[in-house]
């Protein structure tokens, strides 16, 4: 990580936002003005082959994020570059391109494949829509993806509902790799999968990233899940990003006040621990999206807010190399109190 | 029982573990099952079966033995007129001195064809104009489903027959009439089932991949949105089939002397005291006929139900 | 008590002599369904006291919520079918009672929670009223003092302004405000057990923290007894006394939370502790995932349940299903070699075993 500085970054988001319109029908663009700041204002870069973490409570807008990124959604402002090219300015033969490059893991195992076609017929439509290879080559390359994701070869005619759900999973990550990108965006992989289940495929997109040197932006709600797996790691409330550091800083040494509480909040499967543990449980729940507090979006729930955080936005600043984080009062937290003592 | 043994089999081999390469199932196999399973869902496709194949075969048997279904002699009226249900005429007989059971058979062929076609008819405009609203929301969706709300605003079987006046009598235009009227359902039933379709991850899934419009249509919406046509469309050949007996009811159906159901109850209803059988009879026949199609729909809408299959 | 004045309150009677609150004993509940019979509760065991909280852990398909619903009596029979077992609560048999006599323990005796605090409420009727319906259905209170009682439930489960928010509807509610709600209904009519079915599981974190220190806050309050279900071992270690791991329909383990944690002796739930991603601030330890999916519960593995997905599985494991093996203080385990000292050695390291060999090692 030392020589991150030196190295070009792979996808640089700069200023990203994104606001949906509070209500839908015919006339509501014309006439509302009312919106919904998913995303507003967010910054990040993600190097080759690391693995990025976007973490955050539901509605944060981590996942609309990596939506956003893959221009699935339109951005309302700020630009996303991939491989050092804004994908705003790109023509549509150089959007394919990038899509070669840029994978997308879903959620849901059940949703995400298209239970009509057969699990080859989904491993190589990446390749059929970019015309690599010959039918047998495809096929061949289908078989090898399948074994790399530890799945049966001889599935390779089957549909499916006739797998469970981590199997499922793994048919959707060897799509994504089907075209060796060199950027995945994983949104809540494992977080419809059972304990042991989540194991595995946690172990198999490391073990992948290993073999391919992929790079993942990897987005979840479980801090655990998301600090296992990354290498920096983020946090976002209300459509705001509130830190970014590494992953050993992020939870030895949080500096914004929500990200030691999430930490502190996270129940630790050890009852000594947990007992003796110090824990801030914040009062209440996120304001709405639509009509977010002013100044620091955080301060209705903040434990230690002051009449300056419900004026001006805490500005996201480096408090350490690396390491930058919304809030002002950033620095003089007594933050190893609050970390987990193990 | 194998269903069970093939699933257990594939929870049974882990991840990895290579297993003799089963057959494997598709969705429209497994519900092809699944209907067979249904009694009467099977009930109500052998019905149709008998029907259509009693309709066709109708010149070869039935006219020798029960006589043509529409010419009358009028030598003979007298004492074959009317004649209640016995072993010579399975279903009696009308006023002319006709069998009904021939008149019924004949009349089948009328009912299926109109069902049939005008189901076709609305099933292809609907296709088209539901695919239009569907797939490119905004102003055609708006226009499209404000004229299919229009449509449906009027009482239906009165605006098959003003269309009727309009164009005619006559088999052909009975299909027209009842095939364009009825395309605004099957437009709003294959919205629906696109717009949700839509929303399912694998459509993002292969937006990601840079798949092309084309594409994302004809490979995941659409094999994804057609069950839910293949139901209503059953279900709506038997709905015509009923709008064509009420128009014949009417006297604005096929012209006579050609049989059909609709116009043989309307016969029958001057001597629903003496002779009950000439309207009894081709109320049965409609009233099964429509049954069965309403039948079988309802079993396929079960057995083509993918959500099903995941519990 | 106006509808049953002849019914006595099970609520009020002591418990016998020897007995506990809840005794489930070797419950088996089958479904039988047109494509076989589906073993969902498979000899499930065990006792609870007031005041304590049982924790019942297991993946999808495990069998944990199935086996709440029928102490409920909420499976619908058939295709549900009890094989074997009692349920005794109070020492009466819970199987054995009418419907009638079912209706007033639900939520008069055992309340339950549920996962989706979306859907358990009905969004037609204003939040007072469904918070004090327990208590005009077990309890003959007239529609003002329900109202009035449900206000102050409201307060107690720390819901902000409760004069007011009584006249709203679900809809005006946050999930986690939801679950609140959805405590206080539970809470109204002073249950002995409160069954909670992943009642944080919808939630996110900042949110499962406040439930469930209100859960544990009423627990001290009224003494009740709490059967947490849950998939997430975290909230069990934060809640529970007791733990019952369970797999493919079968208790594979019970013991007090630290014999679960700390003495852990069966590789199921060795399995699970080495699965959870740790929260380090050192080195990342790399998880050791269990092999494999868990079985159907339609054709189960013969021998031992968990053998086929068991690192340790030996032809023993394939053939015979293993017995408990019961420690003096109760804890149970049901594998062949969870007597073997030996055998227990694999088991994961945990932050005791750790501290005591860095003490070891010091000395």
């Amino acid at each position: 990580m030392a020589d991150k500085n030196e190295r070009t970054p792979l996808l640089k988001v700069e200023h990203l936002s994104k606001e949906f319109p509070a209500e839908s029908g015919m006339f509501a663009k014309r006439f509302s003005k009312r919106v919904v700041s998913a995303v507003n204002d967010i910054s990040f870069e993600i190097y080759p082959g690391e693995t990025f973490g976007l973490v955050g409570e539901s509605g944060c807008g981590k996942s609309t994020t990596g939506r956003t990124i893959m221009r699935l959604t339109q951005p309302t402002a700020g630009k996303v570059f991939f491989q050092g090219k804004d994908v705003a300015e790109m023509s549509k033969h150089e959007i394919k391109d990038m899509r070669r490059e840029m994978q997308f893991i879903f959620q849901d195992p059940y949703a995400s494949l298209n239970p009509r076609m057969t699990i080859g017929e989904i491993v190589s439509e990446p390749m059929t829509i970019h015309g690599v290879g010959t039918k047998e080559e495809r096929i061949e390359r289908v078989r090898e993806l399948l074994d790399v994701v530890g799945l049966n070869p001889e599935h390779i005619n089957r549909y499916p509902h006739e797998f469970s759900g981590g199997q499922r999973q793994r048919v959707g990550i060897a799509r994504a790799f089907a075209l060796k990108p060199k950027l995945i965006i994983c949104d809540e992989p494992v977080s419809a999968l059972d304990v042991s289940i989540q194991a595995q495929v946690l172990n198999l997109l490391k073990e992948l990233q290993d073999k391919f040197g992929t790079a993942y932006l990897f987005i979840a709600h479980d801090l655990s899940v998301v600090q296992h797996i990354s290498d920096r790691v983020a946090v976002m409330y209300l459509g705001k990003m509130v830190e970014v550091s590494d992953w050993k800083t992020l939870y030895s040494e949080p500096h914004h006040p929500y990200t030691q509480s999430l930490l502190s909040a996270v129940p630790v499967p050890d009852p000594d621990i947990q007992k003796t543990r110090k824990r801030i449980i914040l009062a209440g729940d996120p304001p709405s999206p639509l009509d977010p507090p002013t100044g620091c979006r955080f301060h209705t729930r903040c434990p230690i807010a002051q009449g300056i955080c419900s004026e001006k936005l805490p500005e996201f600043k480096e408090v350490a190399p690396g390491h930058c984080c919304a809030c002002h009062f950033a620095e003089p937290f007594p933050i190893k109190e609050s970390h987990i003592d193990l | 029982m194998q269903e069970t043994d093939s699933q257990s089999q594939e929870q049974a081999t882990a991840t990895k573990a290579a297993s003799a390469p089963a057959k494997s199932r598709t969705l429209w196999g497994d519900a092809f099952k699944r209907l067979r399973k249904n009694k009467l869902a099977v009930i109500g496709v052998c019905w149709i079966i008998i029907v259509v194949v009693v309709a066709l075969t109708a010149d070869l048997w039935a006219k020798p033995w029960l006589g043509s279904p529409t010419a009358s002699d009028s030598t003979t009226m007298a004492e074959t007129s009317l004649l209640a249900p016995c072993a010579e005429h399975p279903f009696g007989t009308d006023s002319l001195g006709r069998d009904i059971l021939v008149r019924v058979i004949y009349g089948a062929r009328v009912s299926l064809s109109v069902g049939i076609m005008a189901t076709a008819i609305s099933t292809v405009i609907g296709l088209v104009m539901g695919a239009l609203a569907g797939f490119y929301g905004g102003i055609w969706d708006t226009i499209i489903m404000r004229c299919a709300d229009i449509f449906l605003a009027f009482p239906y079987v009165l605006f098959v027959v003003a269309m009727i006046a309009v164009i005619g009598r006559g088999l052909q235009n009975v299909f027209i009439a009842i095939g364009i009227l009825g395309w605004p359902s099957i437009a709003r039933v294959f919205r629906s089932a696109i717009l949700t379709v839509k929303e399912n991850d694998y459509v993002d899934a292969a937006r990601a991949m840079g798949a092309p419009d084309a594409r994302i249509v004809v490979r995941h919406i659409f094999p994804n949105s057609v069950a839910s046509i293949v139901v209503y469309a059953t279900m709506n050949i038997g709905g015509a089939i009923l709008t064509e007996s009420a128009l014949s009811f009417l006297g604005m159906g096929v012209i006579p002397p050609t049989p059909s159901w609709g116009s043989m109850i309307q016969d029958g209803q001057q001597y629903l005291l003496t002779a009950p059988w000439m309207m009894i009879m081709p109320g049965l026949a409609i009233l099964s006929t429509v049954l069965a199609f309403t039948l079988l729909g309802d079993g396929l809408r079960d057995a083509l139900d993918v959500k099903m299959k995941d519990a | 008590m106006k509808k049953n004045k002849n019914y006595v309150d099970l609520k009020d009677q002591p418990v016998p002599e020897g007995q506990h609150l809840l005794e489930v004993d070797d419950l088996k509940m089958y479904f039988h369904t047109e494509d076989g019979v589906v073993r969902a509760v498979d000899g499930v065991s065990y006792t609870l006291d007031r005041g304590e909280t049982l924790g019942v852990v297991g993946e999808s398909g495990s069998g944990k919520s199935v086996t709440a619903m029928t102490i409920m009596g909420l499976i619908s029979m058939p295709p549900g079918k009890i094989e074997g077992g009692d349920v005794r609560y109070r020492g009466r048999s819970i199987l054995e009672m009418t419907e009638e006599e079912m209706q007033h323990i639900r939520g008069n005796d055992i309340a339950m929670i549920f996962q989706d605090p979306m859907t358990s409420l009905n969004p037609v009727y204003k939040i007072g009223k469904q918070v004090g319906e327990g208590l005009r259905l077990h309890r003959g209170y007239s529609k003002q003092e329900a109202l009035k009682r449900a206000t102050e439930l409201l307060d107690l489960v720390g819901i902000p302004e409760p004069e007011k928010r009584v006249n709203e509807y679900p809809h005006q509610f946050s999930g986690g405000m939801r679950q609140r709600v959805m405590i206080a209904m539970a809470l109204a009519c002073d249950p002995d057990i409160l069954i909670a079915d992943e009642p944080t599981t919808a939630l996110d974190v900042t949110i499962q923290a406040q439930i469930i220190e209100l859960m544990q806050e009423m627990q001290e309050k009224n003494g009740n007894a709490i059967i947490m279900i849950t998939h997430d071992l975290g909230v069990v270690a934060d809640m529970a006394d007791k733990i019952m791991v369970m797999y493919a329909g079968r208790p594979v383990e019970f013991g007090t939370a630290e014999e679960i944690f700390y003495e852990s002796r069966h590789p199921y739930t060795w399995g699970l502790i080495r699965s959870i991603p740790e929260q380090a601030i050192e080195e990342k330890k790399p998880l050791t995932p269990i092999h494999g999916n868990p079985p159907s519960l339609m054709n189960l593995p013969e021998g031992c349940v968990f053998s086929p997905r068991c690192p340790y599985a030996t032809d023993k494991c394939r053939k015979q299903r293993p017995e408990r093996v019961v420690t003096e203080s109760g804890h149970y385990s049901a594998c062949h070699y969870s007597g073997d000292p030996e055998f227990l050695k694999n088991a994961p390291a945990t932050s005791r075993t750790r501290k005591d060999s860095e003490k070891g090692g010091e000395a």
